[in-house]
């Protein structure tokens, strides 16, 4: 859809022409975010550089009702940067940390910052920012929040919903608005809450202030080596149950370790084990010790053939390397990967990994399982090749069945990626109607023209009925 | 409360089954009839005066409706007590780490309506962060199923974390999901009583980031002291909980040591502290930690400016918030209460200042949360007749 010329002027004229793409060659570099498979050309991609300039372009879609799509850093995994035909609003030059307030563990960044780069700048005060998702070094602050990511670490610091205090917002007709409070508390409903992990469908947050948490005064990682993923499964509920709160407990199996030690981020797994477990414990050193001989009983007892403790850094380094790397290591099986995330009861664990084997054996794909455990967060991956029609559709079809077989078995289509375009189908097989209306009717509180991300997160059909339904009912 | 409608002329109805709550939402929506919700209903009245003649009683839907230990999830009906939820637990060495203010008689529907939270935050998160589903009844009466049962959860729009602390007005919860924690395998409680000469924000402050690593720590000014505890003089108390194992608590414990003499003292402290009298009046003031010496201060001066002295304060210095609770002054003069109100709203320009439990004349003294556009437009979306708890956000007067 070509966009107007006046409204390219009136854009130009807040950001400068170098800061409007409106060229064929220069947009094909935002058609696509992390989701493998899925391209979608923005009519015109637009950066603001501050927070100003945000308001101002969003003012102007408004005026010119033009729909639009923020984006940071589009590694993204469902799709959600995706801005066919629309406006696309690129946050990345945003990456100011104005204040960072150590006294009180607060600190207020723009929405480009990058994860990784917030952490490191806080680091000399002893504190840190704790969700870090794998892709931690590029994805910014703003993406996070539009996701609500999370991260290996997350399960005992939590998700980024668990660290913001507060964001000043962009609503999508252009008034501004502060939800939370940086120091203080809030009553009333919690919009703060409910902005977080919207997917930028209720519109763009310009500042945001982040609860830090201290850095631990050390560290324990654990390497768990298993025959079976069963004996692995059973470790995790042990180690959950001894009330230890790990930092982070994560598993991956054989395909995925034989990828990790085939690459250049070998971190010295067992290439013959089932699975590994990677725990990690933190805190305080005091005790930390009598953790990881409870948690490598817990392994040896669930049938562990080898419990490893990394004795220097640079080993620990190693091990995590392997597992945060491990997406990258998969993209050397073949030329596109599909990340998946759904999230099962922890108990469930076994089962749902022996259907999603039986999956990939039938649809005669090759299924790669790294996940957060500790949290029954999967990520079943499936390298192939995007250019292979049959292939394809044969991942196409493996997916569709393990997002069913999450949902079957009580649990949920995305644990930390979102839902985006790619999840969309499962939306409703998840919630019934009646949920979902009420879901639009709260994108319609932000957003009554729905021009922010628009046709993403719920399916279209399910704002349908909720205006017969409202209509009917008043 | 006298000041809440009630007595014989209220109607109270006590639906069942979920399928009961649709219907009598469903009616009361058809005639627009105001109703106003209540858990137990032992314990106080949150929020400002709700305007209804007819009240839902959630305490026959209780029990849990689904419960797999080894997942740490918890299903349950919303009028089911915190005691009953904590007995079901234990039997498998789990708990919710929740602690609101009040006593476990009071139902789990209550303590997430009004995201109640206690000093076990610090170590487990709040209310907001345990959810992680709801059914819950819209103001249409139609059920609504938000979030799951799996504790981690980004599909669609929170609608968790929207009803959870909206005092139902968006729906009458009917059930929900709790993560739940394995015990520790040591839980101990310390109390360090501070001498008049020193100042017991200063004291807690030296320990820095230290203080993040307790699963509670509260500073208990001396009339909550007495109150809590049978034989303790009059003075500042520094209470904390340090969970783990063995070594760590002991590490703990050393660490409170560099602030004065370490008391153990039993678990029971925590129930105590949370059982404040239920004709009290209780505000919350919160400000930036670094701000919490001067907070203090003020709020202390607002206090004897007001002439009030029976006033007991607790600190939560890693929230930077001080709890002032005063025993029956739901009973006593408007006057002072509305100059001690008036002074902590002056003085809060970086902070902010939430009342919990006022008398009717004192709410308008505090602003309303939820005149925005945004959550205006929320609550027709729920309750288009806004029929549920109608008035307790101050939203609506009539």
């Amino acid at each position: 859809m070509p966009v107007d010329a006046m409204l390219v002027n009136n854009l130009e004229a807040i950001v400068g022409t170098r800061w409007v793409k409106r060229r064929a060659s220069e947009l094909v570099a935002y058609d696509a975010d992390g989701l493998p498979g899925y391209h979608a050309t923005p009519g015109l991609a637009v950066f603001p550089g501050s927070r100003e300039e945000v308001v101002h372009v969003v003012r102007a879609l408004a005026e010119a009702n033009v729909a639009f799509v923020p984006r940071g850093a589009g590694t993204g995994l469902s799709g959600g940067a995706l801005a066919a035909g629309s406006v696309l609003i690129g946050l990345n030059r945003l990456t100011r940390i104005h204040d960072i307030d150590h006294i009180n563990r607060v600190v207020h960044v723009e929405p480009g910052v990058v994860n990784a780069k917030l952490s490191r700048a806080v680091a000399p005060f002893g504190l840190q920012y704790a969700p870090d998702p794998s892709s931690q070094t590029v994805c910014t602050i703003g993406g996070n929040v539009a996701e609500n990511a999370g991260g290996p670490h997350c399960l005992k610091y939590g998700v980024t919903l668990n660290h913001v205090v507060a964001l000043n917002i962009v609503l999508p007709n252009g008034e501004t608005r502060t939800l939370g409070h940086p120091s203080g508390e809030t009553d009333g409903y919690d919009l703060l809450g409910v902005f977080i992990g919207s997917e930028g469908c209720f519109g763009i947050a310009t500042d945001v202030w982040v609860r830090l948490v201290p850095l631990p005064d050390a560290v324990r990682t654990i390497l768990a080596d298993f025959p079976s993923i069963d004996a692995a499964a059973r470790a995790v509920s042990r180690i959950v149950a001894t009330g230890i709160v790990p930092a982070a407990l994560e598993m991956m199996d054989n395909p995925t370790i034989r990828a990790v030690e085939a690459s250049i981020y070998a971190a010295g797994y067992p290439i013959d084990a089932a699975a590994v477990l990677l725990c990690e414990v933190d805190g305080l050193g005091a005790g930390l010790a009598e953790d990881v001989d409870t948690i490598a009983a817990c392994c040896s007892e669930s049938g562990a053939r080898d419990v490893r403790v990394a004795s220097t850094e640079e080993e620990r380094t190693r091990l995590w390397q392997g597992r945060k790397k491990a997406f990258g290591a998969m993209g050397r099986i073949a030329p596109a990967l599909v990340v998946q995330d759904a999230v099962v009861p922890r108990t469930r664990l076994p089962d749902i990994l022996a259907t999603i084997h039986d999956i990939g054996v039938r649809h005669r794909v090759k299924v790669c399982n790294v996940f957060h455990a500790g949290d029954g967060n999967l990520h079943p991956n499936i390298p192939y090749n995007a250019d292979d029609p049959d292939e394809s559709a044969r991942v196409h079809h493996a997916m569709i069945e393990i997002m069913q077989a999450c949902i079957d078995i009580g649990g949920t289509i995305t644990g930390e990626h979102g839902v985006g375009l790619d999840k969309l189908p499962y939306m409703s097989k998840l919630f019934d109607d009646d949920s979902l209306a009420m879901m639009c009717a709260v994108r319609d509180a932000f957003d009554p023209d729905r021009r922010a991300n628009p046709g993403k997160v719920v399916p279209v059909h399910a704002c349908r009925e909720w205006h017969s339904t409202r209509a009917a009912r008043t | 409360m006298a000041q809440y409608t009630s007595g014989p002329h209220v109607i109270r109805e006590t639906p069942t089954t979920d399928r009961d709550v649709a219907v009598l939402v469903a009616d009361a929506h058809a005639t627009g009839t105001p109703l106003r919700i209540v858990g137990n209903g032992t314990w106080r009245t949150g929020g400002r005066p709700v305007f209804a003649q007819r009240e839902l009683s959630m305490r026959a839907l209780s029990g849990i409706v689904e419960y797999v230990p080894s997942d740490l999830v918890m299903t349950v009906r919303a009028g089911t007590t915190l005691e009953e939820i904590a007995l079901a637990t234990a039997q498998y060495g789990q708990w919710l780490s929740l602690d609101p203010v009040g006593r476990d008689t009071g139902t789990i529907g209550a303590t997430v309506a009004t995201a109640s939270s206690g000093a076990m935050s610090l170590g487990a998160g709040t209310v907001r962060d345990l959810v992680l589903g709801l059914g819950l009844v819209s103001g249409t009466g139609t059920p609504l199923r938000v979030g799951g049962r799996v504790v981690k959860n980004v599909a669609g729009f929170d609608l968790v974390r929207l009803s959870t602390g909206a005092f139902g007005t968006l729906g009458v919860l009917t059930d929900i999901s709790v993560r739940l924690h394995a015990k520790p395998a040591v839980d101990a409680t310390f109390a360090i009583g501070i001498d008049a000469d020193r100042d017991p924000l200063d004291v807690v402050q030296s320990l820095g980031l230290r203080a993040l690593s307790f699963h509670a720590l509260e500073v208990l000014d001396p009339a909550t002291t007495v109150r809590i505890s049978a034989g303790d003089d009059a003075r500042w108390l520094i209470v904390a909980r340090a969970v783990g194992n063995a070594t760590r608590v002991a590490a703990q414990r050393a660490i409170l040591t560099t602030l004065g003499r370490v008391e153990e003292r039993s678990a029971e402290l925590w129930t105590a502290l949370r059982d404040e009298p239920a004709s009290s009046v209780s505000l919350r003031v919160t400000q930036a930690p670094s701000r919490l010496v001067a907070t203090l201060d003020r709020v202390m001066f607002a206090l004897r400016a007001a002439q009030i002295t029976s006033a007991q304060l607790r600190v939560s210095p890693h929230r930077g918030a001080i709890r002032l609770v005063i025993p029956d002054a739901m009973t006593m003069a408007i006057e002072p209460l509305r100059h001690l109100v008036s002074a902590l709203r002056s003085n809060a320009t970086h902070g902010s200042v939430l009342g919990e439990q006022l008398p009717n004349e004192i709410w308008p003294l505090l602003p309303s949360a939820t005149t925005d556009s945004i959550s205006q437009r929320i609550r027709d979306a729920f309750d288009p007749r806004r029929i549920l708890n109608r008035g307790i956000f101050g939203e609506h007067t009539a």
